[in-house]
C-alpha cells in the first residue's frame, strides 16, 4: 500500500464516460463527435458534458470543420491529455499489481 | 479483500483496465491501425528486390522493369482488396487514417512519378532511386510513428533513413544494395506490419 500513490488517480479521467473517451482517443488520436457517440453508446448531451470537462482541463481539443456542406465536430486528444492518460493507466496497473503481491 | 485507495478498489481497477483495452481496441480499429498493408507491401517489395538482385547477378533472366510493373500492379490490387475488406469498420472519413494513408500515397506517387519520368527520358539513375525510396519510406514511417506513437515504427523510420545515408555516401550503387533492400523490406516494413497486426488482434 505504501508504494501506491492514490493522488495519481486523476479525477478528471476517473469517470466511466471520460475514461472511455480518453481510451478511445489515446488509440485513435482523434474522432468525430458522431463516431465517438456511437462507440460509447451515450447520448449527445452526456457526451458533450464530458467532452467539455476534458476540454476545460486541456486533455482534449474540439474543432469544427465542414465535410461537404455538413458541419462536423472533431475531438482530438492533446499531448497533456495523452500524458495524463498514461499516468492514469500506470496508476491502475500499479494498483492491480498491489493486489497480486 | 481488495486493496483500496480513496474510492478505488483493485477489482475496480481491473475492470477499468479491461474497459480501457476494449475502448483502445475500438479506437485502433477506427484509426485503421491493422498492419496488413505493411505486411503485404513488405513481402511484395522484399521479393521484388530479391528478384532484382538475382537478375543483376545473372542467376535469373533480366526483366527488371517488368518485375517492378508486376510488383506494383499485384501490390495495388491486393491492397485495394484489403482496403475493401476492412472498409465496413469505418464510418466516414477519419483524420488519423487520412493522415498516414496520405503519407504512404505520397511515397507511392513520388516513386511512380520518378520511375516513369526516368524511363521515358532514358535517364534511369539507380543511385537516385535508392536514396529517394529510402528517404520517402523513412518519412512515411516517421509520420505513422508520430500519429500512432509506437516505438517499432520509429525504428523503421530511422532504419530507412540510415539506409538513405549509407546509399548517399556511395559513389555508385552496388548490386548488393538490392539484397540489403530486400532484407530491409522484411525487417523495416513486414515486421512492423506484423507488430501492428499483433497489437490490433491482442486487444480484441
Amino acid at each position: 500500500m505504501a508504494d501506491f500513490n492514490y493522488r495519481a488517480i486523476d479525477d478528471f479521467i476517473h469517470s466511466r464516460v471520460r475514461l472511455m473517451i480518453m481510451s478511445y482517443l489515446a488509440a485513435a488520436r482523434s474522432a468525430e463527435f458522431t463516431v465517438l457517440k456511437k462507440a460509447l453508446e451515450v447520448s449527445d448531451g452526456n457526451l458533450s458534458t464530458h467532452i467539455k470537462k476534458l476540454e476545460d482541463v486541456g486533455y482534449v481539443l474540439q474543432s469544427k470543420r465542414f465535410v461537404g456542406k455538413k458541419p462536423q465536430t472533431l475531438i482530438a486528444i492533446t499531448e497533456k491529455g495523452d500524458k495524463a492518460f498514461k499516468v492514469y493507466v500506470e496508476s491502475l496497473a500499479a494498483m492491480v499489481g498491489l493486489k497480486q503481491d | 479483500m481488495d486493496q483500496s485507495t480513496e474510492g478505488v478498489t483493485a477489482s475496480q481497477a481491473e475492470a477499468d483496465l479491461a474497459l480501457i483495452r476494449k475502448m483502445m481496441s475500438a479506437g485502433r480499429k477506427r484509426a485503421g491501425i491493422d498492419g496488413s498493408h505493411l505486411v503485404l507491401w513488405g513481402a511484395v517489395l522484399a521479393v521484388t528486390f530479391l528478384a532484382q538482385y538475382l537478375m543483376s547477378t545473372g542467376i535469373v533472366p533480366r526483366f527488371h522493369i517488368e518485375a517492378w510493373v508486376v510488383a506494383i500492379v499485384t501490390g495495388s490490387i491486393a491492397s485495394s482488396y484489403l482496403g475493401r475488406k476492412m472498409g465496413p469498420q469505418y464510418c466516414g472519413p477519419n483524420p488519423t487514417l487520412t493522415g498516414y494513408v496520405s503519407a504512404w500515397q505520397a511515397v507511392g506517387l513520388t516513386m511512380v512519378l520518378y520511375f516513369v519520368t526516368s524511363i521515358l527520358s532514358g535517364e534511369t539513375d539507380n543511385r537516385t532511386i535508392s536514396i529517394l525510396s529510402s528517404g520517402v519510406m523513412g518519412s512515411a514511417f516517421f509520420v505513422m510513428a508520430r500519429v500512432i506513437i509506437t516505438k517499432p515504427l520509429y525504428f523503421a523510420a530511422f532504419g530507412w533513413w540510415a539506409i538513405m545515408i549509407y546509399d548517399a555516401q556511395l559513389a555508385e550503387i552496388h548490386v548488393e544494395t538490392l539484397l540489403v533492400k530486400s532484407i530491409a523490406c522484411v525487417f523495416l516494413v513486414l515486421f512492423p506490419g506484423l507488430f501492428l497486426k499483433r497489437l490490433s488482434s491482442a486487444e480484441d
